[in-house]
């Protein structure tokens, strides 16, 4: 008698006595997504750690995100609310980026700007149905497709929704070869996608040496807020470029992306809670966040068509649809609907113009949402 | 709503300056080191 009752007051105490609806639903959740990420490799990098810390995160008595003492806790703070990681994923994406055919063709650079229009719009949507200007502007730049710069700026406008702006870009930033075809062909016309571009001038070592030194140098006087993230960025770029530090190189395009990579995932998984997560404004936030991306690539086309009524040499309008942030998926998607049209029509390079200006562009989008509402 | 319009045109001009400004100098940049590249074949 007295071992049934030691045993009925040890699994009083254990988790399972205070598992939840909500937490099974969590479950759920985290599940799919390390489903979506095993077996259809979307984003498989970020959705699985996510999914994992979902999971860790909706277990009772854990405790792994209680303040001060969970472990989840300790890297979602020191990490994520301390600044340190999304500036770290920022220099190795700095290192692994090549400006090279975005030097040679400058003009496509305003691409990236374009696509940032989907940002703006979105978050005065999202205003107008009842969110705060915080939380509007968190949502507006999952538009830009960039999910550091979309954690950064969540984490300093809007933390409660950081992990359903997180998972929603990266989902979204998956589904890019899903979402942005049927508007690319339905905003341009046969002739449009058949336009060939111009030979890419070569572009020399100084070039290229110089540019990230320039540019953080111009967008951090610019927008100062937006400095954690375009320093960290241009100096990952100034370690490629120069040549001299292939070790620095190395390592920030390799081991520190990879571990930071592990650091950040598994913290904002942690964040999504049963009580926090499962509310009706969530849903909002995914509709929200795919209306971003949609508007993102449609500006973007519509902005080429724009520019082709002045320019001499035309622009393939398809091009465009690069200017959102996801490298290099959106340059490659730009390649394919280019290639249906013309098999011989290769954009891919063309596309990593705009592609790499939208990282900048979103970077600048998210400065001047802080600037004004921090 | 006009606080949120404001953040509308800003943001939008902030995006657009930005690149203007980092396209003038991208084209500064090309401009001096392809004269330093043009000087050093001469030489």
């Amino acid at each position: 008698m007295i071992l049934i009752e030691e045993t009925l007051a040890m699994f009083k105490t254990s988790g399972f006595f205070f598992v939840t609806p909500g937490m099974i639903v969590m479950w759920a959740i985290g599940f799919t997504l390390i489903y979506l990420a095993i077996a259809r490799d979307y984003e498989p990098l970020l959705l699985l750690p996510i999914g994992f810390g979902i999971v860790l995160a909706n277990l009772p008595l854990a405790d792994l995100m209680k303040p001060n003492e969970g472990l989840l806790w300790r890297f979602y703070h020191y990490g994520i609310q301390w600044e340190i990681i999304p500036p770290l994923i920022f220099l190795g994406l700095g290192a692994l980026t090549d400006f090279g055919p975005m030097l040679a063709r400058p003009v496509l650079i305003f691409l990236g700007a374009g696509a940032q229009a989907g940002v703006y719009i979105t978050f005065f949507v999202a205003y107008a149905i009842g969110f705060d200007l915080k939380e509007a502007a968190t949502i507006g730049i999952i538009g830009g497709a960039d999910g550091p710069t979309t954690i950064f700026l969540a984490t300093k406008l809007a933390p409660h929704m950081l992990g359903s702006c997180a998972v929603a870009a990266y989902s979204y930033m998956a589904l890019v070869p899903i979402i942005q075809p049927p508007i690319m062909k339905l905003l341009t016309t046969k002739e449009e996608r058949v336009i060939r571009m111009k030979k890419l001038r070569k572009v020399s070592r100084l070039e290229k040496v110089l540019f990230p030194m320039v540019s953080a140098l111009v967008i951090i006087l610019l927008v100062p807020a937006a400095a954690p993230l375009m320093a960290m960025f241009m100096i990952g770029n100034l370690f490629r470029e120069a040549k001299v530090v292939e070790r620095l190189n190395h390592a920030a395009q390799n081991e520190l992306l990879n571990i930071v990579t592990i650091f950040l995932g598994l913290p904002i998984g942690a964040t999504m809670n049963a009580e926090t997560f499962l509310q009706p404004k969530v849903i909002f936030i995914f509709f929200l966040g795919l209306f971003a991306f949609m508007i993102s690539t449609a500006t973007g086309v519509l902005l080429a068509k724009l520019m082709n009524l002045f320019a001499k040499e035309k622009i393939n309008p398809l091009l465009g649809a690069a200017g959102v942030s996801a490298v290099p998926m959106a340059a490659r998607v730009v390649h394919k609907v280019g290639a249906e049209a013309d098999k011989k029509n290769y954009l891919l390079m063309y596309a990593m113009g705009p592609n790499v200006a939208g990282v900048i562009g979103t970077v600048i989008a998210a400065g001047v949402f802080l600037t004004i509402l921090r | 709503v006009f606080e949120a319009l404001g953040i509308f045109v800003a943001g939008i001009s902030g995006v657009f300056l930005g690149m203007a400004l980092l396209y003038i100098s991208i084209k500064i940049v090309s401009g001096v080191t392809s004269r330093l590249n043009s000087s050093e074949g001469e030489k």
